[in-house]
């Protein structure tokens, strides 16, 4: 396998807005020294609770936004400061799946014009074309032709988020970056366009990004997982490595919390105690010793790095 | 057994716009006894908020209950009171939460005078007196540092502090029924479990019945003594959660539990539903989900199934079972 | 949708009908006059309102309804064009002020500061008396005026809107800011601005007349309600027709179009009923 895609130290500030006379000058640590790479042809999960910094991630490696530090590379060229030219063939090759498909589609634009838009910013297709084109991805997302010249609103939600799926897919990415795309479909909706995902991925070799906060979910899409809280990695691991043994307490305590569906499995629960700190003043040492179980003095004091053992990582001082 | 506390009949509601009639709620019946939870579950539109909402009576205006609808609380009619009347059911008897702790909270008061407010509205306790009961609440609902917490603004906390102090509101007056709304949907897992887990204690300190809505079949499994499973606007299967997770006897009730990923069930396949909900402006002869369910064949679309008891206690309405 | 919603509105359908029907009046003014509107005639000199001269004549024998009928034509299009122009600049630097933001909507919204802080009427006055009246002049200057409120609006607009998922999903496929400021952006942002093109166009004829009204505007004897009204005001005691209806039209015009763009603005926003 080679590697698509790595980050290095990626590091995100947000200045933070306080009340009505904003000059407090406080920041938001939306991304505290994040480091990973995406291999050729897999699926990486990330999952973590608001306030992570996934979806900054996401954006960050989509180059939506720029990281205060850090750098980004795809297929070994720094990405992380080009421009608008450059940019746009890299463009070609990341696509981005959002999560609301009512807020990422424009609502004036029928739908048809949206997909084969991709086509025409890139000077690759003519019109007519590109829309036979684009009817043609559209129906291999299981939007049939008769319904492509409808505008957003026509279409149900799940219908909607296909609709944005055709979109990525128009260029031939080589990578695509879903953030929380299932995360506003009814249940019966979201394993559609789970398997969607699936199918799709096995039919162009397609290599993912795929967030959520829902392990579950997670688990069913993943080849390897990458656990955050508070802007840092906790845990990265392969799919099976995780959920058989997680080495990280805090992945520990995600997996106890998932609510299962069968009433017979009664499980020992780990309730976590406290909030999630808030990002202007993160916890000292390791982020996660406010809500730690087994946390000691070593925890507040140092921040434990980012380690490698049996090709798994995990930043923490006492992994179980 | 437990008294019966709440018993909905029939309950018919709709909303009425420029598109014609929406049969939100069609024909459910349900009963609560003390102290139990009954979870509704079912997905978007499938009418289990707006069901709350009419045992409530907080139904926008264009919405009606149909005459025929009858809500027994403690053997009264609740459709027969009078608002003024119904405004001292609310809150005393029957409390709520909701989905959205940010929204539910009106942004330019602490939450101190929020649950002072919702207590003297009700009680004729003293301005002093008052205070000190609403500190005591929100220690109750785990809010440490309570003394000084009433003094914040709903934006200065976290979503699930917002909803903490949602669930101290809604139990100040000490209800013998709380209807929570997908309380924990907007948070996040290991606050969910924070949450559901003092739900849970509350009942149990307080014996409060529960109706729990959630479109999340796990929150079902560890949650909730009854299973009332919803699909547009009707109640499709009824059972104990035990058996209703043992035996599904609904084909839409069987889908939904094959559409969940499960952990350690990575390699298989998920089943989905075909199709998405029918409009609820017109509806089918025969059964509603016809459309969209594998089993389905020329006589379910002659008339619509009722609900039928199957076996014991596990009621389902469909003609194939 | 709209126009379903449109149509329940009674009073902003009268108003669509009136601005309709003004509007083909104005084209088919030729066909439509009983008389050619500059013809003197010393014979009919100030007759009343009658059989032959329906809304009867001035003092030199025009007949009035002629003269108004012509009239509706430099009104519309002064109102129309004047718009259009203050239109397209309050787009323009409304989309650049929105989408840019930071400095380039500072000093654009710094300048529309300045201008609304300008007396807009007496800033007319002033150019015409520089530059001398005539009707080219008043379509420009209430144009280049005029455009302070729809910048705005659009920036509004744009402000929201930038931040909305779809325009990141643009950027995300690699399109260029033109194309997403015109493609994406603007015709979501247009409907605050229909309302207010519609408002314009009535505040614009109201200037019209009133510039013309006190000679810096139409010049006779090209016929405008305005003109007509100063006309007629040495006859007002003996010919009160002279000014009426010339008033009326303009009352009538401006109040047309004020529910009509009220009815639009209403039908347009979803979260009112109706």
């Amino acid at each position: 396998m080679k590697t698509l895609l790595k980050a290095e130290n990626i590091v995100k500030n947000f200045p933070a807005k306080t009340g009505f006379f904003a000059s407090g000058g406080s920041v938001i640590h939306a991304l505290n020294g994040v480091s990973f790479t995406v291999e050729r042809g897999e699926t990486l999960g990330l999952v973590g609770e608001s306030g992570c910094g996934k979806s900054t991630l996401a954006k960050i490696i989509a180059r939506l936004i720029t990281p205060t530090d850090g750098r980004v590379f795809f297929e070994g060229e720094d990405i992380t400061h080009l421009k608008q030219n450059k940019l746009k063939k890299i463009r070609r090759n990341i696509q981005f799946v959002f999560q609301d498909p009512h807020a990422s589609l424009n609502p004036q634009m029928a739908i048809i014009k949206t997909v084969s838009e991709p086509f025409i910013v890139h000077g690759l297709r003519r019109a007519k074309e590109a829309f036979s084109e684009a009817e043609r991805i559209l129906s291999l997302v299981g939007i049939p032709k008769e319904m492509v010249s409808r505008y957003p609103h026509e279409f149900s939600t799940g219908q909607r988020q296909r609709i944005a799926i055709a979109r990525a897919l128009a260029l031939n990415p080589k990578l695509i970056i879903a953030d929380e795309p299932i995360a506003s479909l009814d249940v019966s909706i979201q394993a559609q366009i789970l398997n969607l995902f699936k199918e799709l991925k096995e039919k162009f070799n397609l290599t993912y990004i795929f967030i959520s906060h829902d392990l579950r979910v997670i688990e069913y899409i993943s080849d390897r997982v990458l656990v955050m809280y508070l802007g840092k990695i906790m845990e990265v691991a392969k799919n099976s490595d995780l959920y058989n043994h997680p080495i990280h307490p805090y992945t520990e305590a995600l997996l106890s919390a998932i609510p299962i569906p069968d009433p017979a499995a009664k499980k020992k629960r780990i309730i976590l105690k406290g909030e999630i700190p808030g990002l202007t003043k993160l916890p000292s040492g390791c982020v996660f010793h406010t809500r730690c179980r087994y946390a000691e003095p070593k925890c507040v004091e140092e921040i434990p790095a980012l380690t490698e053992i049996n090709g798994r990582y995990f930043a923490c001082h006492f992994p179980l | 057994m437990n008294e019966i506390l709440l018993k909905v009949e029939n309950l018919h509601t709709s909303f009425f716009s420029d598109s014609g009639e929406v049969k939100a709620v069609r024909g459910v019946t349900l009963s609560l006894e003390e102290g139990k939870t009954l979870g509704l579950v079912g997905e978007s539109g499938c009418g289990k908020t707006v069901t709350a909402l009419s045992i409530m009576q907080l139904l926008p205006n264009n919405a009606k209950i149909s005459p025929s609808s009858r809500i027994l609380y403690k053997g009264k009619d609740l459709l027969k009171l009078s608002q003024e009347e119904m405004r001292l059911v609310r809150g005393r008897e029957i409390a709520m939460i909701f989905q959205e702790p940010m929204t539910a909270l009106n942004p330019v008061f602490t939450i101190g005078e929020q649950i002072r407010e919702a207590l003297e509205l009700h009680s004729n306790l003293g301005k002093k007196k008052a205070m000190d009961e609403v500190v005591k609440l929100l220690e109750l609902v785990g809010i440490s540092e309570a003394q000084k917490r009433i003094k914040d603004y709903p934006h200065q906390l976290s979503g699930g502090m917002r909803q903490r102090v949602l669930i101290a509101m809604a139990l100040s007056l000490n209800p013998s029924l709380l209807i929570a709304d997908e309380p924990t949907t907007a948070l996040d897992v290991t606050v969910q479990a924070q949450i559901l887990e003092l739900i849970s204690n509350l009942q149990n300190k307080n014996k409060i019945a529960i109706i729990l809505i959630t479109h999340d079949l796990g929150v079902v499994a560890e949650r909730v003594d009854f299973v009332g499973v919803m699909y547009a606007g009707a109640i499709v299967e009824y059972a104990s959660t035990k058996d209703l997770f043992e035996l599904p006897l609904h084909p839409y009730t069987k889908a939904l539990l094959d559409a969940i990923p499960k952990i350690g069930g990575k390699d298989k396949k998920l089943n989905t539903l075909k199709g998405s909900v029918p409009p609820l402006t017109q509806l089918p002869k025969g059964c509603i989900f016809y459309e969209r369910c594998v089993s389905a064949d020329s006589k379910c679309i002659q008339a619509q199934p009722e609900l039928i008891e199957v076996r014991k206690g596990h009621w389902a309405a469909c003609i194939k079972i | 949708m709209f126009w379903k919603r449109f149509k329940k509105n009674k009073l902003a359908l009268t108003g669509a009908i009136l601005v309709f029907g003004l509007l083909v009046i104005a084209i088919l003014a030729p066909f439509v006059s009983p008389y050619d509107p500059n013809i003197i005639n010393m014979d009919d000199v100030l007759q009343a309102p009658g059989s032959r001269h329906i809304l009867g004549t001035d003092d030199l024998g025009r007949d009035i309804l002629s003269r108004m009928i012509y009239g509706t034509r430099i009104s519309l299009s002064v109102g129309f064009v004047a718009i259009a122009i203050a239109t397209i600049i309050g787009i323009i630097l409304g989309s650049l002020a929105g989408y840019y933001g930071k400095l380039i909507d500072s000093l654009i919204m710094r300048l529309v500061d300045i201008m609304l802080s300008v007396p807009t009427f007496f800033l007319l006055l002033t150019i015409i008396a520089i530059v001398g009246p005539s009707i080219w002049i008043v379509m420009f200057v209430i144009g280049l005026t005029g455009w302070m409120s729809i910048a705005r609006l659009v920036r509004a607009e744009f402000l929201t809107l930038k931040e909305r998922e779809f325009v990141l999903a643009a950027r995300s496929i690699g399109a260029s800011d033109a194309r997403i400021i015109f493609k994406h952006i603007l015709p979501n942002a247009m409907s605050p601005v229909y309302v207010s093109f519609i408002l314009g166009v009535a505040g614009a004829i109201l200037m019209e007349s009133g510039l013309s009204f006190l000679g810096f505007g139409v010049q006779p004897p090209t016929p405008s309600w305005g003109n007509i009204l100063t006309a007629g005001r040495e006859y007002m005691e003996v010919a009160w027709w002279l000014i009426f209806f010339p008033g009326l039209a303009i009352l009538l015009t401006c109040l047309s179009y004020y529910i009509l763009g009220e009815g639009i603005r209403q039908a347009l926003d979803p979260k009112l009923k109706i």
